[in-house]
């Protein structure tokens, strides 16, 4: 049986762990008895790799080797519009890997978003271990209600670097909506709302008899505190701007400085109604004179800075209530999580569309890690009467025809969920039918990421549009897709697995958790950590230092490995070309 | 969960021959009762001659059943218990029960309930059953091939639940169920009542309060509504009761004349105009009214007909697009009507666009609940759109009107095959 299963939210800005045991949650507190940790890595001029609150507290004068923010690239394509912006906007370098996903430039050296993430996930495990005083082995982690398939895959990969096994991937409002709901007796339907440092979301839950029901799930994600600090950091360059006359906004190692000072105003506002910024001996003019600046910013002003940004919040929040077919009225609580949730204007917003006031039932910067550790209770405790159903993440299907995307089964349903259709071919005699399965987080934008493919061949020669084909899809309670196709002629099967825990090599996992383990000077980073980013593992790499004597033999093993993974990642290389990919449409 | 076994009291096990029992390492009060299984004594029998409650008596069966010693009569033996499970022999056996059901029973049996369920019963069956079935709920143990039996018994509810879950939909079904199983007219005025008794088992206080407050200010408004509708009237039959002027009477008796005119010409949009007029001048004249009413009725359905006209040529030229969109606006002129509509349906149906299909389906059996045509045009609709269980309800309707169709005997075969 499984000893302690852990809660961990892995924020943008802060990540949390809890337990829950019979006395109920409890946050697991480091030393120092801080409660939530800096989501902070660097890489120190000794060469020494620190994360969390350390990490947080060099960074200052540490800027081009302090990684932050690091949860918005996980997960991600590098040529992705999201990446670029992000790119744009903060102090240390990103790069693209050979394989499209995006690399850190860790002193010097390209390292993998889930090497750097697997690094805080370390930090986080060490710290419940010492609160607990055992080894932890199992937990439960929070992903963004939108985050995709590729996001999550890479988050649990992550964690099994840092040598923590995922029992169980949950969205963070699910999550705060367990810290809520759970050892209550409740019959209502509730609404989270989760602004956090990089992300939006809100879901929707009925809870009642033990059930947690998730109805709805829609959010952004890139709109959180970042984008409100980085209107008030626009907002103190343009002040600049108007006294000195200069502009600062080209200056990168000014940037973590005007940010941690737009930070700070922002809180400071959420208690006064006003707040001064005091930035002495800020830069150089041309002419040797320094700029000192002096700034005073009101709540009023602050809330016309960001209107618009909370205006597009409760438009999402209308988008989750259609999607659930249900009325404001109905939501019987608010319950807001996440850092920017204190901000009045957003309180008040809320307020007004919901009508009804914020619940103050939850801490909002812990109730995700403690919802999480919940659901590792609820799951480890059979007896607890109680059940989380929750729901896809996103819409599952095919491309089909003009490179559409064909929906099979739908965002919100619950899980585990099948569902099937009937598809055909477009060209007389077509010999084989190429699938692409894909994930879509809004049809209306007729956007798609790729999942992965296979080919149905040795079709009947036959008339464009006669051959019949079965596609089922189901997904279980672990987020795995399974696919298959059924020519209903022949009686031919295709099928694949899309994801799902030890998606990665265990191999490849083991030499990156060794290089964690012995970064020192210069991190050792080579080809085997972007296996974890869909590249193939090449068969010239062994580890530095050898895990054993076996780790000679088993290299064969790792060629034959790496064939495969190979192969995969040629797919995927080909997703971009749409040939084949023609020959499919959808049927009623 | 006892049913299944409880049907075996008379059954008599029998021993499997291949089957190696020393090898099995059996405790002795087993190895007994397998001595006392002869292929003559029943279950009922050997409980009393071991002594044994029929429970512990079915338990200790069921394990031996599991590990392939015995099989009953007629009863295939459950498939030898998976080396990969470690499930309990009464989970495994509330499983198979379920799956029994599930395979054979309507939505109602699925979720245990009576077809006069209301909305919060069904949740709360549908919770329950969710607790029972969903793998989540044995979680860390090894379910071998129980995992995906579950997540089939566990979807087969959720879609139980939802198809129920509509109110409408649920009532048609249940009276087909009740018709079906020749219960009697209680039970089927049981599930007519209860619309608005929405049953409020536990619900929050606070939630409930606020339902209160807005179904009393709905209330209120109603009242509003309803004294000023009153009042209206009043007023009306005021002015109708009250004789007009000598000079008003001749006008309207002329508007009349010229509306009468203009009907036998077949000019139906300007005599209903006159009637208009003349009832104005004469609103106590109830004949006025009621030719104005009538005439304008007849010349919105003479404007349908036209269209539908050209909707026909359309759709014999192979062309069901532009025939959906005129049968769909000759629906819409004359909305409580079957035939416009079920060709906008059909047509279409012909193009693939189910949601307008149905749409005007959906208002054919509204307009005719007991044509067998509606019926048949819903029910391809909804199997087109995969509402397998929807389209039955309506197949079933409809061969309630023709029961010698066998197109419809096919279909019905055909749904009830894709539902399973």
């Amino acid at each position: 049986m499984l000893t302690h299963i852990i809660g961990i939210d892995l924020g943008t800005t802060n990540s949390c762990v809890a337990l829950v045991d019979k006395e109920g949650p409890r946050v697991l507190s480091g030393a120092g008895d801080k409660r939530t940790v800096p989501s902070v890595v660097a890489l120190t001029a000794e060469g020494k790799c620190i994360a969390g609150s350390a990490a947080h507290e060099q960074a200052i004068t540490n800027p081009e080797n302090t990684f932050y923010s690091f949860k918005r690239l996980i997960g991600r394509r590098w040529n992705s519009r999201d990446t670029q912006e992000f790119a744009d906007k903060v102090a240390f370098n990103v790069s693209a890997s050979d394989s499209n996903a995006v690399e850190i430039d860790f002193g010097g050296k390209k390292v993998p978003v889930v090497q750097i993430s697997a690094m805080l996930l370390e930090e986080l495990k060490s710290l419940a271990e010492e609160a607990l005083g055992e080894d932890v082995e199992y937990a439960v982690v929070t992903v963004p209600a939108h985050f995709n398939d590729r996001q999550r895959q890479a988050t649990r990969d992550a964690a099994k670097i840092a040598g923590l096994t995922v029992v169980r991937i949950i969205n963070e409002p699910t999550a705060a909506a367990l810290a809520y709901g759970f050892g209550k007796k409740l019959g209502q339907r509730v609404a989270i709302y989760d602004i956090g440092g990089g992300t939006f979301d809100i879901s929707l839950l009925d809870i009642s008899d033990g059930v947690f029901e998730v109805l709805a799930t829609a959010g952004d994600a890139n709109l959180g505190g970042d984008d409100f600090d980085h209107r008030i950091v626009d907002w103190i360059f343009e002040e600049i701007e108007k006294t000195h006359g200069v502009d600062l906004r080209a200056q990168r190692d000014l940037k973590p400085r005007i940010k941690q000072a737009a930070e700070k105003m922002k809180v400071e506002l959420t208690g006064k109604s006003e707040s001064n910024l005091s930035l002495p001996y800020l830069a150089k003019k041309e002419d040797g004179t320094f700029i000192n600046v002096d700034l005073r910013l009101n709540r009023e002003k602050l809330s016309e800075l960001v209107e618009d940004l909370v205006h597009k919040t409760i438009e999402i929040c209308q988008k989750a209530l259609d999607a659930a077919d249900i009325q404001g009225d109905s939501i019987d609580q608010v319950i807001l999580i996440g850092g920017m949730s204190r901000m009045l204007t957003i309180q008040a917003a809320v307020e007004d569309f919901f009508g009804v006031p914020p619940s103050k039932a939850v801490h909002p910067d812990e109730a995700v890690a403690c919802g999480a550790a919940v659901q590792g209770y609820m799951l480890k405790e059979g007896e607890l009467d109680t059940l989380l159903l929750d729901v896809t993440p996103q819409h599952l299907g095919l491309v089909v025809t003009g490179n559409k995307f064909e929906t099979v089964i739908e965002k919100d349903t619950t899980v585990p969920a099948r569902s099937r259709k009937i598809f055909t071919t477009t060209r007389d005699n077509q010999e084989s039918l190429k699938f692409q399965i894909a994930q879509s987080s809004d049809l209306s934008f007729d956007e798609f990421e790729s999942l992965g493919e296979f080919l149905l061949p040795d079709l009947k020669s036959l008339p464009a549009g006669t051959v019949k084909i079965e596609v089922v899809f189901e997904v279980d309670t672990d987020g795995i897709v399974q696919v298959s196709a059924t020519d209903k002629e022949t009686e031919k099967v295709q099928n694949i697995e899309i994801s799902g825990p030890g998606e990665m090599e265990e191999h490849a996992v083991e030499q990156i958790r060794e290089h964690n383990r012995t970064i020192q000077g210069i991190p050792v980073v080579n080809a085997a950590g972007e296996v974890v980013t869909e590249t193939p593992l090449e068969p010239d790499v062994t580890p530095e230092e050898p895990l054993d004597t076996g780790a000679s033999s088993e290299q064969p093993d790792v060629a034959e490995k790496s064939s495969g993974v190979d192969e995969v990642s040629e797919a995927e290389d080909s997703t971009s070309d749409p040939g084949p990919a023609e020959d499919i449409e959808a049927q009623p | 969960m006892g049913a299944l076994v409880e049907e075996r009291l008379k059954q008599k096990p029998k021993l499997l021959k291949e089957v190696d029992v020393p090898a099995l390492n059996l405790d002795e009060e087993v190895l007994s009762i397998l001595a006392h299984i002869d292929g003559e004594n029943d279950c009922e029998k050997l409980a009393v001659l071991m002594k044994l409650s029929q429970e512990e008596l079915r338990t200790k069966l069921a394990l031996l059943e599991q590990n392939g010693v015995i099989g009953f009569e007629d009863v295939a033996p459950v498939a030898k218990s998976d080396a990969k499970c470690d499930l309990t022999p009464d989970e495994q056996n509330m499983i198979i029960a379920q799956e029994k059901v599930i395979a054979e029973g309507n939505y109602f049996e699925i979720l245990d309930l009576a077809p006069s369920v209301r909305g919060a019963d069904l949740r709360k069956a549908f919770l329950a059953g969710s607790k029972r079935f969903h793998p989540d709920m044995y979680f860390g143990r090894k379910l071998g091939d129980f995992r995906k039996r579950m997540e089939i018994i566990f979807r087969a509810m959720k879609e139980a639940h939802d198809f129920l879950a509509e109110d409408d939909q649920r009532k048609v079904y249940a009276k087909k169920i009740i018709e079906e199983s020749g219960l009697d007219q209680v039970v089927m005025d049981e599930v007519e009542d209860e619309d608005d008794a929405e049953s409020e088992i536990e619900m929050d206080p606070e939630r409930r309060a606020r339902l209160e407050l807005i179904e009393a200010q709905r209330k209120k408004k109603d009242e509003r509504q309803e004294r000023l509708e009153e009042r209206r009237r009043l007023i009306k039959d005021k002015r109708r009761s009250r004789v007009p002027a000598e000079g008003n009477l001749k006008k309207a008796k002329d508007l009349h004349e010229m509306g009468m005119e203009q009907l036998r010409a077949g000019d139906l949009y300007s005599a209903a105009a006159s009637f208009k007029l003349a009832s104005t001048f004469a609103p106590h004249n109830g004949e006025y009214r009621h030719q104005f009413k009538e005439t304008q009725d007849k010349a919105v359905e003479q404007k349908a007909i036209g269209i539908a006209e050209t909707a026909d040529l359309d759709s014999s030229a192979g062309n069901p697009g532009q025939a959906a969109r005129e049968y769909a606006q000759a629906s819409d002129l004359v909305q409580n009507t079957e035939r416009f509509a079920v060709r906008a349906a059909e047509e279409y149906f012909k193009t693939d666009d189910y949601d307008a299909a149905w749409f005007y389906a959906n208002r054919a059996v509204k307009a005719a609940p007991r044509s067998k045509k509606s019926r048949l045009v819903a029910a391809s609709v909804l199997e087109a759109r995969q509402d397998y269980a929807g389209a039955l309800v309506h197949a079933e309707m409809a061969q309630s009107i023709d029961k010698e169709d066998a197109n419809i005997k096919k279909m019905i075969k055909r749904l009830a095959k894709e539902i399973r």
